[in-house]
This record gives structure tokens, sequence and C-alpha cells, in this order.
């Protein structure tokens, strides 16, 4: 009997242990201000675009997501030239605070991801998504870049994209920064007698790009699409160490004069 | 000692993880929220040319205007007791012959049936183009003159604009109205004139003795979930502006739960029922049952009957028949389903097929489908009647046949 009471207590002992007060907020806070944000389609021949959404949200207070989504088809047109593109931009002007007063300094981390297909028909078109990019800046200064590479696909090629960059970081202290971000997608076709499928770039979740306007025996059928689009997460947290930049490493490097 | 020990890792293996509540301030996961397909209505079927059309430039002026085009090829060949052919056993009629009997052209811009209050327009162009089937279904009036054009004999291979028609559909009235001009497929009994939708090769003879299509205008109005009303005022049966077309009327009713275990529809085809004479044309009165009861998913039953009749039949005077049909059909997998038919068809006057008397036809086939646009249909075939020799001299004819359709 007295072993099993003496294994009741052990086990008991952990969750003791564990009852410790309910965790306070944050100490440090993100909090949004004036954006300026504007996703821009450009279209000429027989072309189709979709989505077009810059989504902001701050799923905790130290945390926001900016995602840009969107898609740009152009098909071959008997007499004309198409061209489509969804061009991306944001500004987004936010301010760090420290909650708690020992705090002094602040991690700033910047996470990216790219995910989406470029689709092209054998002979003609191409598809392409530009460069993405997202820059943490004070005033005139950029602290902190993540920078995704272009991926074009041409006559018949066709690719599906995810990359991932990041967390790159930088500490900061309090006050107002801002967020820069841009992103391009875009898809041509040549006119043409010929039966050619249209070329397509895809970067948003359904039902931006009706199906009508692609191949129905497309390469990536029954893809998921759900994520598809570029994220760029912005998280901060105290700098309890009180490492600088040189001591996180990454950031410093890539911080340059605008 | 060390059962405490074990008891205590137990339950301490039970502890909530020490960075959970770290974890719980990390960024909600994006709820899994519901993909589009399920929430959009069921698109409608795409065959090959309009799968291949998808992502061009026609593709995209056909889709955006509701317009599709579709069609099939059927053939088939018929092994058979007889030598040459085996009428009044009508459709696959060549014995031991290949024959092409369906190439079918349709062209369409449906209608929206849901989704909209607003009334739409559309229209339907079904053309056998060409096929041996048109022997059977061509209207008089309507290139009708194929059927003498081989030496007073028909072409074994002709055209026949089959079905046109413009639609309108008004959602507000009732809970449908559909409003339809031109030349319409009768809108009574189990069997269709489009191959694939007939769970047999061959047809009854109570299909293939009674009228196919009108032309004229016909109004479908849906009342409630379980009830439905046709009218419609032609120019008769199997003729299109001709001088031997004369006003007829079509009605029907209808009722078929949503549950779809059961569904009642009776039809009824009302003109004057005389014969014509004058320009040798058979205008029929029609009265036709349907009743279908799902046994449960797999086993489906469907019976139908009909009666006919027409007056001032020369050398007859009066002259009338009766259809029954019986249909059993069980799904063995979604691309397998095997059917049986049972009919009973009495001319009683000969007036139809030629030889009077009792025709009992009993049908067993399977339907197989490989692929999505392919159906495999064989079947065998024992028909008999029971005061006349109309199969070339037999009271009986035995047949083994089978078809391909090719959907595209």
């Amino acid at each position: 009997m007295k072993k099993w009471l003496f294994g009741i207590v052990v086990a008991a002992l952990p969750s003791l242990v564990r009852a410790e007060p309910p965790t306070v907020g944050p100490q440090v806070t993100i909090t949004l201000q004036d954006r300026n944000s504007q996703a821009l389609p450009q279209r000429q021949g027989f072309t189709h675009t979709g989505g077009g959404n810059i989504d902001v949200t701050q799923p905790a207070p130290d945390t926001i997501v900016i995602s840009m989504t969107g898609v740009a088809v152009a098909g071959a047109h008997p007499i004309k030239d198409s061209t489509a593109a969804m061009i991306f931009e944001l500004d987004q002007l936010f301010e760090i605070n420290f909650e708690n007063p020992k705090v002094k300094r602040a991690k700033v981390t910047l996470e990216g991801r790219l995910i989406g297909l470029l689709r092209t028909h054998p002979g003609s078109g191409s598809a392409a998504q530009g460069p993405a990019h997202a820059a943490l800046a004070c005033g005139n200064v950029e602290l902190l870049a993540i920078e995704m590479p272009s991926h074009c696909v041409t006559g018949g090629e066709n690719l599906s994209v995810n990359m991932h960059q990041g967390p790159a970081a930088v500490g900061l202290v309090a006050g107002q920064y801002h967020l820069h971000q841009t992103f391009t997608v875009s898809a041509a076709h040549p006119r043409t007698l010929k039966m050619c499928k249209a070329s397509s770039s895809e970067f948003a979740p359904d039902p931006a790009l009706d199906p009508l306007w692609i191949s129905y025996w497309e390469p990536f059928h029954g893809a998921l699409k759900k994520d598809f689009g570029f994220q760029v997460t912005l998280k901060i947290s105290p700098d309890i160490d009180g490492n600088g930049p040189e001591q996180l490493g990454k950031p410093m490097a890539a911080a340059k004069r605008r | 000692m060390v059962q405490p020990l074990l008891l205590s890792l137990a339950l301490s293996l039970g502890q909530a993880e020490p960075g959970a509540a770290e974890a719980q301030s990390e960024p909600p996961a994006a709820e899994e929220a519901p993909t589009s397909s399920a929430l959009a209505p069921a698109p409608p079927d795409r065959w090959l040319l309009m799968r291949y059309l998808q992502g061009t430039w026609p593709g995209w002026l056909l889709d955006s205007n509701r317009l599709q085009i579709s069609g099939w090829t059927d053939m088939s060949f018929t092994a058979s007791t007889t030598g040459q052919n085996q009428l009044p056993m009508g459709f696959n009629y060549a014995a031991n012959q290949f024959l092409l009997q369906q190439n079918w052209l349709r062209f369409e811009r449906s209608v929206v049936t849901s989704g909209t209050t607003e009334p739409t327009f559309g229209f339907r162009s079904d053309t056998i183009l060409p096929g041996n089937d048109y022997r059977f279904t061509v209207a008089r009036g309507l290139f009708s003159d194929q059927l003498t054009a081989n030496n007073g004999q028909p072409n074994l291979y002709g055209i026949d604009p089959i079905q046109f028609y413009a639609e309108a559909y008004i959602p507000t009235i009732g809970r449908g109205l559909d409003i339809k001009i031109g030349r319409i497929f009768c809108q009574y009994g189990v069997e269709a004139n489009d191959a694939p939708s007939n769970a047999l090769l061959s047809h009854a003879y109570t299909f293939i003795y009674d009228p196919f299509t009108h032309a004229g205008i016909m109004g479908t109005l849906k009342l409630t979930d379980a009830w439905s009303f046709q009218a419609g005022l032609m120019l008769g049966n199997d003729i299109f502006i001709d001088p031997a077309s004369s006003p007829y009327g079509m009605g029907s009713v209808k009722w078929a739960p949503p549950d779809g275990r059961n569904s009642v529809l009776f039809n009824v085809i009302l003109g004057s029922g005389r014969f014509n004479v004058a320009q040798n044309f058979h205008n029929p009165e029609i009265f036709d049952l349907v009743y279908t009861h799902l046994f449960n998913p797999r086993l489906h039953y469907s019976f139908e009957s009909l009666y006919g009749f027409t007056t001032n039949v020369p050398g007859i005077g009066f002259a009338n028949w009766f259809g029954v049909l019986n249909y059993l059909t069980y799904d063995f997998a979604p691309r397998l389903s095997g059917t049986t038919r049972l009919e009973f068809f009495d001319d009683v006057q000969g007036q139809r097929t030629g030889f009077s008397g009792l025709y009992t036809a009993i049908t067993a086939g399977i339907s197989f489908k490989p692929r999505r646009g392919i159906i495999i249909r064989p079947e065998v075939r024992y028909d008999v009647n029971s005061s006349a020799l109309p199969f070339e001299n037999r009271p009986g004819l035995f047949t083994a046949a089978t078809d391909c359709i090719l959907r595209w």
C-alpha cells in the first residue's frame, strides 16, 4: 500500500511543479499602422487574371502574416498577342512596443515562402513568376530582407515552385518600422492559329483560376492549392540575452542603405 | 520499489508537455477551408472534344457562352437466326451485318436551372450524321426522301436532324417552367432515341412502332419537388412541316419524389386519331404509363404499359396495339450493369408491324464501361410471335448482338 501511495505522489509531482501562474501576454508586441498596398492586373489579348488578394493578418500580438495571391493566364488568340500580369506592392507601417520595461531590445525574424505552378503548352507561350521580395526598413535604412528568385518556363515546360527563405533575424529597439513587399506573376502567348493551350502562372488558391482556362490534361492535376501564394511572416520576440545583431548572425550582412 | 516507479513514469507521460503553454502563443493554424469543388455545383459532363478544346480560344468561346459540342458513334453487329433482316425487330435490323447505327452530333446551349432567378435561354441540336437509325426516326417533310432514294427503298445510311429546339427556362414560375420550340423527342416511355440513354442495344417493339419525335411547342412546369406537368401543341407525330401534318396535343403528369425510390409518369398524345388516307399518313393516339422503383441502390425496376389506336386505316378500319414492358437492372459495379427486359406487344390487327399477333421478347444484356467514354453492350434476345411468321417465315428469332458507343 505504501508503495502505491508513494507512486501516486511521485506521479503527481510533475504536474504540481508545473502549476505555475498563467503566462501573461507577449512582452513585445506589434501595432499595425498605415498601409498602402495594391494589386494591379494587366491584361491584353486573350487573357485571364484572378485573385489579387493582399491579406494582412495579425494572428498574435507579436506576429504579422502577409499573403499575396494571384493568377495570370494568357492564351493563344488567332489575331492578337496576349499578355497578362498581376503586380503586387505593399507598404505596411507598424510599431514595435516593449510591454515589459525590462526588455531593452527585441529580435525580429522575417520568413517567406512561395508556392505555385507555372504551365506552358508545347510550341509557344511563357509563364513567369517575378522576384518575390520583402524588406524591413526603418526610415530609408533596410534592416532585413528576403528575396526569392524569379522563374520562367516556355514552350511546353511546366514547373511547380515551392520556395522558403528565412528566418532571417535582426535585433531592434522599440519604434516605428515599415515592411515593403513586392511580387509579380505573369504569362504571355503570341498570336497563332494553332490550337495551343494557355500559359498560366498560378499563385493563388482555388477558385482564382477557372479550370476551363487551362488544359483538361494539365500536368499538375489534383495539386493542393490552399497554400499557394507569396506569404511573409514577421515575428518579434524579446532579445533576453541582449545579443546584438552581430551575435544573431545573418541580418547585418544583408542590411544596406536603400 | 520498481512498481511505483513504473507507475509514476506512466502517469508522467500522460501529463501535458512542458512547452504546451508556449505553443499556444504560436499563430493558430489556418482552418481547413472547404474546397471550391465541395461548394460548386457539379460540372456538366465534358467529353473528348470539349476536353481537347479546354484551355484554347475556341474552347473558351464555347464555355463562356455555355455552349457545348459533343456526340458519339454507335456501331453494332447482330448475329441472327434470320438470313437477311430481322424486321419487324427494328433499329439493329440487319442480320449478321455490321451497322453504324448512330453517328450523333450534339450542339447545345444549356439553360441554367439553379442558382438564379433570371430567365435563361438555350438551344439544342441533335443530328444523326449519318447512321442507319435515321430509317426509323426520320420525320416526314424533313429529309424523308432518303426513305425512297434507293430505287424506292431506303438508303442504308442517312442523316436525320432528329432533335432541334430553342429553349427558355423561367425559374420563378412554380418551381421552374421550361419551354421548348422545335422538333422534340416524345416524352413517354423508358427507352430513348439517343443510344447512351438506353441500357440495352436493341429496342422494344413498343418503342419501335410508336412515335419518336414531335414538332411544335412544349412546356414543362415543375409545381413541387415531386409533381411536374407537361403540355404541348404539335404538328403531329414524326412529321415536320408537311401537308400531312395536323394539330396534335401532348400532355403528361409525373410524380417523382426527391427520395428517388419511386416515380410514375403518365403521358398522352391526342389528335385526330384518324389515318390520313389522302396523304397516306398514320395519326395514332397514345396512352403510356411508366413506373420505376428502386429496390436498393443497385437494383432497379421499370414498368411500362402503352395503348395506341388509329381509326380509318385502309383495309382494317380500327387498329389498336398494346405493349407491356418490364426492365430489371442490377449494377454489379460502377462500370458494369446487367439488364433484363421482358416485353409483350400485341399488334392486334397487324397494322404496326405488318403481322398480327402477340410478340413476346425477352432480352438479357450487360452494359460495360471500360473507360468513361466507351460503352460496350452485348446482349442475347429471343422474340416469338404467337400467331404469325414475321421473321423470314419463322415465328421466332434469336439474336446475339453487341455494340460499342464511343463518346466524343
